[in-house]
Order: structure tokens, then C-alpha cells, then sequence
């Protein structure tokens, strides 16, 4: 018989991080400060979760339902009272100086509570990662000191990623499927710069951006060879936002299509070189499937928490409905699953941190850096125009793509979407699973299942279809060529 | 379309012409709103306009001014309806399913049946079922006697229909093993009190509220049935009722089904029309198959049906969780193959989605329902 159960005394949220895996117990041993960062990440993160997140969840679900483009800002500013926007920025900046594992703790415990309100902020992250992809020392800086300065004014900055087309979804986040693409945008070289054309769709945080990271291709004929990456400001003139979409779920992040007429962008806000949007989308999935994937098993996480605290309270026959057959079954599949994938996103945000882009902020080199540079000259112009130089430029960028080769971004891309995949049919056979199990009445709106039911279907749908996600493991599995 | 999926051609064709154009015309245009806003006074009137066909009297014996027809004929009505709408559908399955019990009872509840046959000349009356009797709660409904009238007194949970319906059909467990009592009451008889609707999942066309019953007296005509002869037409109407909502799966499933198939045709991705994927051909035979199998076997659970021979419980029961398995299993595979747009309110497609879970939990929810048939 199961003695205690509410929805965070369950599922991990009383369990110590480094009950989570094995290996985070070795790691502790060898990286305790590392670790020791990541516990109180997750104990910060369930604090915000249940005194912020949770408490919010349903009414701004409800609220998005009568106004799609409404937006909590109240919950935003507590967040950025946190630092949480800006929480990847090392603290000596303003940041929290997560790593990856800091994190991915913050997002499984996040999306537990409200799946949406966890992507509002996650989402925005994803942006500003677009800026670190090329490494462009000067340019991380600008925003990073941009973002530091307005959080500081209890200004939020919002970045939006967009890559998906009316023409296709698929098609902009694979190699092959973008040789064979019918774009719905253009980018036209001009003096000084690029004029964009055309639509883009299904943009998370579209409306709220103050930045958007756009890709097009140069030559609508050859979109593959031709795809480039750019930044724009929301308020170049020709950019507009088209419709904000009513959905299913995730309902507090809202979801907007994107319209450029004749917008110029100049030749600075080139955020990847010509021709190289593709890697640039690739390289920024490497690390965001996995994300997701996290993402997924919060939401599962959430769905079988708040099953267990009604099938507790719940009487039938005589007896409690957690005490019955059927549901233990039903709910041990769904344990078995979560236990199971939360052990490869604690993988996979290991290798992020020792691998992959936060290894750079983990190498010695600009670790001292980051420790003996005074504040006030990191957050200085003149080291914004030193990292602008040519020469320091090309040896940031240089020891990056040393760092992080082409090897370590296919295998974070396999790896990636095995767990995004996997992490969201789960999250679909939970929260469908649990809905079952607490019956007609636990659908009442207040229980939080249903909308648990309603978040995860997006996830089968995002950062490249679960079919996507499935050709990618396979061809990476198997080898191919392009 | 592919003709094989859906109802089948011979029966009743006429019926399923009328309701088809009946469904594509009162329901799916009005579908989409009445699930993002509850109104009940378009509900009324889609409930009005479909006694012009005589849908509710479908059940109803000719000798009551109804239309006599049979419990399978009835499900199929419900498949075309719910091609539309699943909760407008599902509306209709809880009131036909009550007058099972109603015309079962035959002369003694002659009024009723004839005010829900009140074909054109005045609204018909709609009716619902309940069985709260089965809960375990301390304020369950109960039924008391004293100087020969009845009085009913406690809370029927989550009430289909309530606010809308006329009469509630309540199956209330007694005291003795096994026995039910069979009871109308009518909802706007002294001491009965519809709750506010309650904010659900899906099905948003067909609320459900809390009803009480405090100095609620019934006379001795409101008893329908008692003991086992109660218990008997319980089975009887729940037998109806499951097969009733397996058709509906069926039919709000093949909806989703039918946009799919439409869109796989004209969405190019990865360099072809998507149809030409194998995955995406696999997800549409696969969601074919799951509709012909479950068509078919509510029909064949629902055709054993004879005045003599009951209808037999087990297979509509075992139909009714094949087909809303099914169909939520259809509606996310739908979702799928429309990709982004698949999750956005306009597609129609989540809420079939969030509809067809209702369905799996409606009556009792399937995985109960798998405790129970187990057994033959
Ligand atoms: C809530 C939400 C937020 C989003 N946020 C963003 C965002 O911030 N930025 C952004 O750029 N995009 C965003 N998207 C878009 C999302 O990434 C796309 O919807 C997704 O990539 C799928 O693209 P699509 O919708 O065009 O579907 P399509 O690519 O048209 O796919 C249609 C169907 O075909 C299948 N398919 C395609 N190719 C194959 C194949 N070879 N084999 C088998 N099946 C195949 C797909 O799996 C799918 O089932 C968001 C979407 C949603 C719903």
C-alpha cells in the first residue's frame, strides 16, 4: 500500500538529483561543484515550480483559451527576478551560470507544474542560442550585456527561432527534405546587406519577439545550397506578425506566423555565412531535441503526479483506486518509462556540458578568463570591439569548432531525437493513459489531466516530427550520405 | 472516398441520406464554436430541427407516434451524426438510450413516449440516463419509501444532458444484490437541482452536471422497474448505449479519418506528395482497418437484437472499447499526418481528439469496463 502521495512528495520531486542516475553520484565524486550547482538547481526549481508555475498553470491555460495573445506577465517578471531568461549567462554577467544538467533539471520540474508557462521561457533561451551557434564573440556579448541590462529594467527580451514555412516544417529541419523544398520566403542580396520576402509559420514567442533569428535561402531554386540564417529586429520596417494561433494545448507559449515584406536586414545580421543555414539549424538541434526530450518526461512526470494524488484520495469499492489492480499496472508502465528516458537526458545533458557548447565555457582557458576579468571590463565596450577583431574573433571561433566538431553535433543530433521521440510518445501514452485511470470525473478541468492531455500532443508534432526524429536516429544509425 | 469505411449501404440508405445531409448541414457548420462556447439555445435548436426527421422518436414505438426503428439502425444514425460533431452525437446517444427503458416499459410510461414523439407539433421532450446508484459516495441518490409515494433524495455525479434534458432515467442499486430500481424524474419537478456544466476535457456540446435531489417525491408511475426485472433493463439500455457510443467513435473518427487521407494527398514534404511516404501510407491503412473492424463489430453486436433475445451486453460492451480505442488511436494519427496545423483549433482535428477521450471514459471507462468482460 502507497502511504504518501501528492503531486510533489512523488515521481522524483523528493528525491535527491543524484537519485535520479547513478553516474550523477559518481560525477559528484570526481566534478562536486558541478553537481553540488545542479542540486540546488533542482531545489530552486521545485520551489519556483510549486510557488510560481503550478499555482498559475490553469488560469492562464484559460485565459489563453479567450485570448490567444495573452501573456502572464506578471509570472515573466518573477521569472526574470530569478534570472531565469538569462539563466545560461555566467553569474559574474548577470546570468545564473547554469550549465546544461542545471537546466535540464529546471525544465523537467517546470514542465511538471505547466508545460506552457515553462516553454515561454525555455523558448526564448532556444533563441538566443541561435547567437552562440557561430560564436561570434562580439555578438554573444552584445546580447549578452542587451539582455543583462534590460532584465535589469525589468524589460524582458524575447527571442524567436524561425525556421518552419507554410510550405513545410520537415523540410527546413533536414538536409535532403530542403534540397527538395518549395520555399515560401526569399532572401535577395542587396548593397550592404539581404531583403526578405515571404511568410513563416507555427513561431513560438513570434509575437512577443524582440529579435527573430530567420532562415531563408538566396535562391528560392536552390534552398539547400542557398539557405542562410539571419537576425532581424521586430521593429525593421516590412516585418509585421500575421495571425497568433488558437491550439490544443501549451496554450500559455503562444504560437504566431511571421510576415516579411521587403524587410532589410543588413550585412552584420548575417548570423551564419551563405549557403550555411542548414548547419546552423542543425547545430542549434543538436542541443534543443534533447531539451524537448526533457521537456516530455516533466510533462509525463506531471500527468502520472497528479493520477497518484487522485487515485489516493479517490475511494471505490471499498477501497482506494490507487489500491486497485488495474491502475497500479497502469501507472507502474508509465513509472517504468519515466525512470527509464530520465536516465538518457541526464546523458544527454552531461554531454552537452563536457562536449558540446557549454564545454567552452568549461575550458580553462575561458574559465580563468571569465575568473580574473574585472566586471566592469567584461561588460565594457572595449572588449565587445576586442572580440569584434578580426584576430580574437577567428580564435574564439576557431577553438569552438575545434571544440565541438561535426562529430559531436551528429551524435548529439542522434541522441537528441531518440529522446525527443521516445520522451513524446511517452508523454502522449502517459497523459492519455492517466486520464483513464482517473475516469469522467478526474477530467474536470480542476485536476489538471486534461490539460496534461492536451499539452502533449504538441510534442509528437515539434522540433522535427516524431517521424523526422525517427529518420534521423536511423540514418545516423546506419550511415548516410546526402 | 473509399466506400468500404463507414456505414454500410443497404441499411436503412434512405435514413442515412436524410441524417447525412442533416449532419452537414445543422451540425459540422456550428460544430467548431459550440465547442470553444457552450450555448444551450443552439443546442435547443439543432435539437428542434432534428425532430423534422424524427431522431428523437427514432426509438419509439409507431403505436406512441415514434418511428419504431432498431436499436442498430439507431447507432448507425448516430455513426452519420457524429461525423459531424461526436458531442452533438453523443447528446442524441444518451437520450435514445433512454427510451429503451421508456418503451420497454411499454403502456405505463405511454405520456413520456408520446411527448418525445411529439413530432413538429411542439419541441420534443429529450431524456437522459444516470446510473449514480454505482458510485461510491456517502450522498449517492436513494430512494425511499413512505404512505405509498417515493422520495428521492442525495447527488447524481456529472449528470449527461441534464440541463437540457426533460426527464433523467436513473438506475439506482437497492439494497438487495443485484436488484435495481429503474426511476424517471423529471427535471423540473419540485426538489431537483441541475449544477452549473462542468468544464471537461471534450464533448463541450454535451454538458454534464451535478443533480440533486432534496424533497424530490415520485409517484408510483416514475418506478419503472424494480429488482431483478430492474437490473435486466439496466443491462438492456447500457447494452444500447455502448453500442450507441462505439458507433459515434466510429463516425468522429472517420471525420478525422477522411481530412487525413485529403491532406496526405495534397501536402508535398521531403520531395513527394506526403502520401508517398510509407509511414504516412502505413498510419492511413492502419486507421482504415481500425474503422472497418470497428464498424463492424458494433454492427454485429448490435444486430443479435430480437424482442425475445436481448441484446447481448458483452459484445457491445467489448465493441464500445475496441471502437473509442480505436478512435482516439484515428484522431492522433490524423493529427499527426496534418503535422503543425493538425494541432491548431481551425484543422477540427484536436477536437476529435479531445472528444473521442471523453468516449473511452463515458458509461464506464474502458479499462473498467476490461475488468468486468473478462468473464463471459
Ligand atoms: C506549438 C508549436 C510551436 C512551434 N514552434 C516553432 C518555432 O518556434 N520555430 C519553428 O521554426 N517552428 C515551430 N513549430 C513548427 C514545427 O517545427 C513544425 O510544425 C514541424 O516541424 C512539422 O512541420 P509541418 O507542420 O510543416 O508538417 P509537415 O512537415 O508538413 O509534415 C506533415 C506530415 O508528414 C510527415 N512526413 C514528412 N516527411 C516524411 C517522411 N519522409 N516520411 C514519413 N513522414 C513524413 C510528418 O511527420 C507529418 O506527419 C511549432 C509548431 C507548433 C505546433
Amino acid at each position: 500500500m502507497i502511504e504518501k502521495a501528492t503531486p510533489y512528495s512523488y515521481m522524483g520531486s523528493e528525491q535527491d538529483l543524484i537519485e535520479y542516475a547513478p553516474v550523477l553520484g559518481i560525477m559528484k565524486k570526481k566534478f562536486p561543484s558541478y553537481i553540488k550547482h545542479a542540486e540546488e538547481a533542482q531545489r530552486f526549481s521545485r520551489r519556483f515550480a510549486r510557488e510560481e508555475i503550478a499555482p498559475r498553470a490553469l488560469e492562464v491555460d484559460r485565459k489563453c483559451s479567450e485570448d490567444p495573445n495573452y501573456l502572464d506577465w506578471d509570472f515573466f517578471h518573477k521569472a526574470m527576478e530569478e534570472h531565469l531568461p538569462t539563466s545560461f549567462i555566467p553569474e559574474k554577467l548577470g546570468g545564473r551560470g547554469w550549465s546544461a544538467l542545471d537546466m535540464f533539471v529546471f525544465t523537467e520540474e517546470g514542465c511538471a507544474a505547466c508545460f506552457g508557462l515553462l516553454a515561454v521561457i525555455a523558448f526564448s533561451m532556444f533563441g538566443f542560442s541561435c547567437a552562440t551557434v557561430e560564436y561570434e564573440p562580439a555578438v554573444v556579448l552584445r546580447f549578452i550585456k542587451h539582455m543583462v541590462s534590460e532584465e535589469k529594467e525589468g524589460r524582458p527580451v524575447f527571442f524567436a527561432w524561425a525556421i518552419t514555412e507554410p510550405s513545410g516544417g520537415t523540410d527546413a529541419e533536414h538536409p535532403a527534405a530542403m534540397r527538395t523544398m518549395r520555399p515560401s520566403i526569399e532572401a535577395r542580396k542587396v548593397e550592404g546587406g539581404y531583403i526578405l520576402n515571404g511568410t513563416k509559420c507555427f513561431i513560438t514567442n513570434g509575437n512577443l519577439a524582440q529579435f527573430v533569428v530567420v532562415n531563408a535561402p538566396l535562391d528560392r531554386s536552390r534552398p539547400l545550397e542557398t539557405d542562410t540564417t539571419f537576425m532581424l529586429p521586430a521593429t525593421s520596417p516590412g516585418f509585421s506578425v500575421g495571425k497568433v494561433e488558437v491550439k490544443c494545448g501549451q496554450k500559455a507559449c503562444p504560437t504566431a506566423e511571421l510576415l516579411f515584406d521587403d524587410v532589410f536586414v543588413p550585412a552584420e545580421n548575417l548570423w551564419s555565412l551563405e549557403g550555411e543555414g542548414m548547419q546552423h539549424t542543425q547545430e542549434i538541434l543538436s542541443v534543443t531535441r534533447g531539451g524537448v526530450g526533457t521537456a516530455t518526461i516533466g510533462l509525463a512526470r506531471g500527468a502520472v503526479e497528479r493520477t497518484v494524488k487522485y487515485a489516493s484520495e479517490r475511494k471505490v469499492r471499498g477501497h482506494r483506486l490507487i489500491d486497485e489492480g488495474w491502475v497500479q499496472f497502469a501507472l507502474a508502465d508509465l513509472m517504468m518509462d519515466i525512470l527509464n528516458l530520465r536516465h538518457a537526458w541526464v546523458d544527454f545533458a552531461l554531454a552537452i556540458d563536457f562536449y558540446h557548447a557549454m564545454k567552452l565555457m568549461r575550458n580553462p582557458v575561458a574559465d580563468m578568463a571569465l575568473r580574473i576579468t574585472p566586471k566592469s571590463v567584461l561588460m565594457s565596450d572595449k572588449l565587445e570591439e576586442l572580440a569584434g577583431m578580426g584576430l580574437v574573433s577567428s580564435m574564439v571561433g576557431g577553438l569552438k569548432k575545434k571544440l565541438v566538431t561535426e562529430e559531436i553535433i551528429e551524435n548529439c543530433i542522434r541522441h537528441g531525437s531518440a529522446l525527443k521521440a521516445a520522451g513524446a510518445d511517452l508523454a502522449m501514452r502517459a497523459t492519455s493513459s492517466c486520464c483513464d485511470v482517473v475516469g469522467l470525473e478526474g477530467m474536470k478541468r480542476q485536476y489538471g489531466i486534461e490539460k496534461c492531455f492536451r499539452d502533449a500532443k504538441v510534442t509528437q508534432i515539434f522540433e522535427g516530427t516524431n517521424q523526422l526524429n525517427r529518420l534521423d536516429v536511423f540514418e545516423r544509425e546506419v550511415g548516410y550520405e546526402f | 472516398m473509399s466506400s468500404d469505411v463507414g456505414m454500410g449501404k443497404g441499411v436503412g440508405g434512405i435514413i442515412h441520406k436524410v441524417c447525412r445531409d442533416f449532419c452537414r448541414n445543422e451540425i459540422e457548420p456550428v460544430a467548431l464554436e459550440l465547442d470553444s462556447h457552450y450555448d444551450p439555445e443552439r443546442i435547443k435548436a439543432v435539437w428542434v430541427k432534428s425532430s423534422e426527421l424524427e431522431l428523437p422518436s427514432m426509438l419509439i414505438p409507431e403505436e406512441y407516434g415514434g418511428v419504431g426503428q432498431s436499436i442498430l439502425t439507431a447507432a448507425q444514425v448516430l455513426e452519420e451524426m457524429a461525423f459531424g460533431c461526436a458531442g452533438v452525437a453523443t447528446l442524441f446517444a444518451y437520450h435514445l438510450a433512454a427510451c429503451v427503458p421508456l418503451s420497454n416499459a411499454g403502456e405505463a410510461q405511454e405520456d413520456i413516449q408520446r411527448l418525445i414523439a411529439s413530432n413538429g407539433e411542439k419541441e420534443p421532450m429529450m431524456a437522459t440516463i444516470a446510473y449514480p446508484g454505482f458510485e461510491e459516495r456517502e450522498d449517492k441518490p436513494r430512494l425511499g419509501k413512505s404512505k405509498g409515494a417515493f422520495s428521492l433524495s442525495g447527488i447524481a455525479p456529472s449528470v449527461a444532458c441534464a440541463p437540457l434534458a426533460d426527464y433523467i432515467i436513473l438506475f439506482l442499486e437497492e439494497d438487495k444484490e443485484g436488484a435495481v430500481s429503474a426511476v424517471v424524474v423529471d427535471t423540473r419537478a419540485e426538489g431537483v437541482y441541475v449544477g452549473e456544466p462542468e468544464e471537461l476535457l471534450g464533448l463541450h456540446t454535451l454538458p454534464f452536471c451535478d443533480v440533486t435531489f432534496d424533497g424530490c417525491w415520485l409517484a408510483g408511475e416514475n418506478i419503472i422497474a424494480e429488482g431483478d426485472k430492474g437490473a435486466s433493463m439496466m443491462d438492456r439500455t447500457s447494452a444500447a448505449f455502448n453500442g450507441f457510443i462505439a458507433a459515434v467513435a466510429m463516425g468522429t473518427a472517420r471525420s478525422a479519418y477522411i481530412k487525413a487521407y485529403q491532406y496526405a494527398q495534397e501536402r508535398y514534404q521531403f520531395g513527394k506528395m506526403i502520401i508517398e511516404h510509407h509511414e504516412i501510407r502505413r498510419f492511413l491503412a492502419n486507421m482504415a482497418t481500425k474503422l472497418n473492424m470497428g464498424t463492424a463489430g458494433y454492427v454485429r453486436a448490435l444486430s443479435g437484437e430480437t424482442p425475445e433475445s436481448p441484446l447481448p451486453g458483452r459484445a457491445s460492451g467489448l465493441a464500445k472499447i475496441f471502437c473509442t480505442d480505436a478512435a482516439l488511436e484515428i484522431a492522433i494519427d490524423a493529427i499527426q499526418i496534418h503535422g503543425g496545423y493538425g494541432y491548431m483549433k481551425e484543422t477540427g482535428l484536436e477536437k476529435v481528439m479531445r472528444d473521442t477521450k471523453m468516449l473511452q471514459l463515458l458509461g464506464k471507462s474502458n479499462r473498467l469496463m476490461e475488468i468486468e468482460l473478462a468473464e463471459a
